[in-house]
């Protein structure tokens, strides 16, 4: 088990570093990025307004009957809510979506490609597998998957907002308090969600790029791609959250 | 020239190849025969740098392939023209692309250079114009005609053919080997076949070495193999065929 | 007995069967052959329910099968045992457990009875020997007895082998059609064997058919094959590159 963890976490931390690499020196493929790009979010978008928006309105009806109850007035739970959800809830739960719905498709298709060697075939032709297959993909991630964080949290805001009014008849001027979300909120919440962008393709990358064995091989793979990245992306977020309680309190 | 000496590898400390030694002159072809498991694709794999051994050493012509470096490794390459097992085609790339491949990022040769290159070794396996189609809506016999034109577009010295006929039936089998034979009769490639198909490939081989558990029990032309010392050499290349005339 | 009657089916627009009839005795050995893609294993797979007709009555003892739903299907399955190209074993089981494991999944059996049952099935293919073994541990060709093994635990009547002898060494692929003989021989069981190995079609079957632009080009022994006339049938058999035969 640890040895597997080991393995895994080396192979990431190299997959890592030749990706790097190639965004320097390897070759640059005509419309792989956008392909990609598309990809990512066309795969991710619905899925995360959905589950994003429903966040959104678990949390206000929540915090609404707690503040009904405690102190009897509403009117706090959209400001109290937005920075929460900015820095902390936005793109840590964006972040977890992306990493099934993107980690595990990425992981099934580089895996695949492994164990029907067509990614000895691609190093045959002078396409490092890094370079033609985990780049376009890294640095479609790198741009989609703080987009797909803006778009969530947008999502759950708006959701939250209709559920304030609609259970507790909170006007949408009150809820909605744009002045209160400071820019060290913002800060943190962007640096979580581009670290969980350059982070979720790189492990599923290297998830991908080990699997070994048939189709069992490409199920593992996919498997070990949606763990460690989601592992990843809980691990960043006390670890970046705590760095920007250091530096802004 | 293909050289190999001493080519020696282990996984997990279990042996796969145990001091394999064979070569193949320049313009010749070699038939790489045994059971399954025997490590006929990983001597396939050693040859173009895919699998690093533990011990021995490789040479394509003058390239030591097992002294050079990934990036070195690129440039020899570039030489080799691979039939991989499982097909191996990109399957999110048409046939056309497939085949482009190598030309596209080998070489600089213009667009309209490689679609003509395309349609010609299209046309040489007997399925032009099927450029814009996907491998995916491919028969088997269909996939490994692709791989064999992939494998031959941009006309390397070195040809490596990892059992080009599996699953496939007698004649579009003795097809492909005919097509082999053929391109390699355009640029006299060194060819290295490996395939169960013993009977069928006996004929276009010029030798024959086997491979049992990691070990080379055979080495010498195909017809000597009948006479062989070994019992399971015998039996493995002495079945007659099933018709006298077969294979001819 | 076993009954095609002038199955038809297509993909799309692409013909494979155009009105196929065949019968298998039962204790016998019948080969389809025909080229890669000529549609052989879409043929045998209509017999257990896999694919379903377009045109045409399948008959199973008598039965027509064409009508049925797919819970009827489960006793047919049982009665009509299929060995797939690829019929992977798991890689965590033992050979023992792996032979053993339809008996505990259909018949119930605790760990034991499915041991002892398992291991009369691995003596059949004689591999009792290496009960014990992992799949990864094997041969290509003793996996394929194995596989072999596993499709006879419910002791069916009738067993189907798509390209049995694809991808293995000629002398693994010779014990395989041993074993198919075999079967047929000393336990009655009849085999409908999907192949383009001619080694092995003109070695153990009692009867060919060959399937060409999806119908039936020739139904003999293999003494008729040998003697036919037919361009087609001549260039196949022998394994010709040049003749009438599209590709």
């Amino acid at each position: 088990m640890l040895r597997r963890v080991r393995r895994q976490v080396a192979d990431t931390l190299r997959v890592g570093a030749m990706t790097l690499y190639y965004l320097a020196r390897g070759q640059r493929q005509r419309g792989a990025v956008l392909a990609q790009m598309f990809e990512v979010g066309n795969r991710s978008v619905v899925f995360t307004v959905l589950t994003l928006g429903f966040l959104g309105a678990i949390i206000t009806l929540q915090a609404g009957f707690q503040a009904l109850r405690i102190i009897g007035d509403t009117s706090l739970v959209g400001p109290q809510s937005l920075p929460l959800l900015v820095r902390q809830l936005g793109p840590t739960l964006t972040g977890l979506m992306v990493a099934t719905r993107v980690g595990t498709g990425i992981a099934a298709e580089v895996g695949s490609m492994v164990v029907t060697e067509q990614v000895d075939a691609l190093r045959m032709n002078n396409a490092p597998p890094v370079d033609y297959l985990i780049k376009p993909r890294f640095v479609a991630c790198l741009v989609m998957i703080p987009a797909l964080t803006v778009v969530g949290i947008a999502s759950a805001f708006v959701a939250g907002m209709f559920t304030a009014q609609a259970a507790f008849h909170t006007q949408p001027a009150v809820y909605a308090r744009f002045d209160v979300v400071k820019l060290s909120d913002l800060a943190e919440g962007l640096s979580k969600a581009v670290a969980f962008g350059a982070v979720i393709p790189i492990i599923a990358g290297a998830s991908g790029l080990m699997a070994r064995g048939g189709s069992a091989g490409v199920g593992e793979a996919t498997t070990r791609a949606v763990v460690y990245s989601s592992l990843a992306v809980i691990v960043l977020d006390f670890v970046l959250g705590g760095l920007a309680f250091l530096v802004f309190a | 020239m293909i050289r190999v000496e001493g080519l020696t590898h282990a996984f997990d400390g279990v042996p796969a190849l145990r001091d394999v030694a064979l070569q193949v002159p320049t313009g010749g072809t070699l038939g790489l025969i045994g059971p399954g498991g025997a490590g006929k694709s990983l001597v396939l794999k050693a040859l173009c740098g895919l699998l690093r051994p533990d011990a021995g050493r490789i040479w394509l012509d003058d390239d030591e392939v097992t002294a050079l470096g990934e990036r070195a490794l690129m440039r020899v390459r570039a030489k080799i023209g691979m039939v991989f097992q499982n097909y191996a085609l990109f399957d999110y790339l048409t046939v056309g692309e497939n085949i482009g491949f190598p030309l596209t990022r080998l070489g600089d040769a213009s667009a309209a250079d490689i679609a003509a290159k395309v349609a010609l070794r299209l046309a040489q396996v007997h399925l032009p114009g099927i450029e814009a189609r996907f491998p995916g809506e491919l028969s088997g016999g269909m996939k490994k005609r692709v791989c064999v034109a992939r494998a031959t577009v941009h006309d390397p010295p070195f040809l490596l053919c990892d059992d080009p006929t599996a699953g496939l039936d007698p004649v579009t089998t003795n097809r492909i080997f005919g097509l082999l034979k053929a391109l390699q009769a355009e640029h006299g490639a060194t060819l290295l076949i490996v395939s169960h198909e013993v009977a069928a490939l006996a004929p276009l081989c010029d030798r024959f070495v086997m491979l049992r558990a990691g070990q080379v029990v055979f080495d010498g032309p195909p017809d000597q193999a009948h006479t062989a010392e070994d019992p399971e050499v015998r039996a493995f290349v002495g079945q007659a065929p099933v018709f006298a005339e077969a294979g001819a | 007995m076993i009954e095609f009657i002038d199955v038809h089916k297509a993909f799309g627009d692409k013909v494979v069967l155009a009105g196929v009839t065949l019968t298998v005795e039962p204790g016998s050995v019948v080969f389809i052959i025909g080229k890669s893609g000529a549609g052989k294993s879409v043929l045998v797979k209509h017999l257990v329910g896999l694919i379903r007709p377009d045109g045409g009555e399948i008959r199973f003892e008598g039965q027509a099968i064409s009508a049925f739903a797919e819970r009827d299907f489960y006793p047919l399955r049982k009665r009509c045992a299929m060995v797939f190209q690829h019929s992977t074993l798991f890689d965590s089981m033992t050979l023992l457990d792996n032979v053993a494991l339809p008996l505990r999944k259909h018949q119930r059996l605790g760990q034991a009875a499915a041991r002892e049952g398992a291991m009369a099935r691995l003596a059949q293919v004689r591999m009792d020997h290496l009960a014990q073994r992992m799949p990864g541990d094997i041969g290509d060709g003793l996996r394929k007895r194995v596989a072999i093994a596993r499709a006879l635990t419910l002791d069916p009547e009738y067993v189907i082998f798509d390209e049995p002898t694809t991808g293995l060494d000629p002398v693994s692929a010779r014990h395989v059609d041993a074993l198919i003989r075999q079967l047929s021989d000393e336990l009655g069981v009849s085999s409908l064997v999907v192949s383009h190995d001619l080694r092995s079609i003109f070695g153990v079957a009692d009867r060919i058919v060959m399937l060409y632009q999806g119908k039936v080009r020739l139904d003999g022994t293999p003494g008729d094959f040998r003697a036919s006339v037919d361009p087609v049938i001549r260039q196949f058999v022998r394994g010709l590159a040049e003749g009438p035969m599209e590709l």
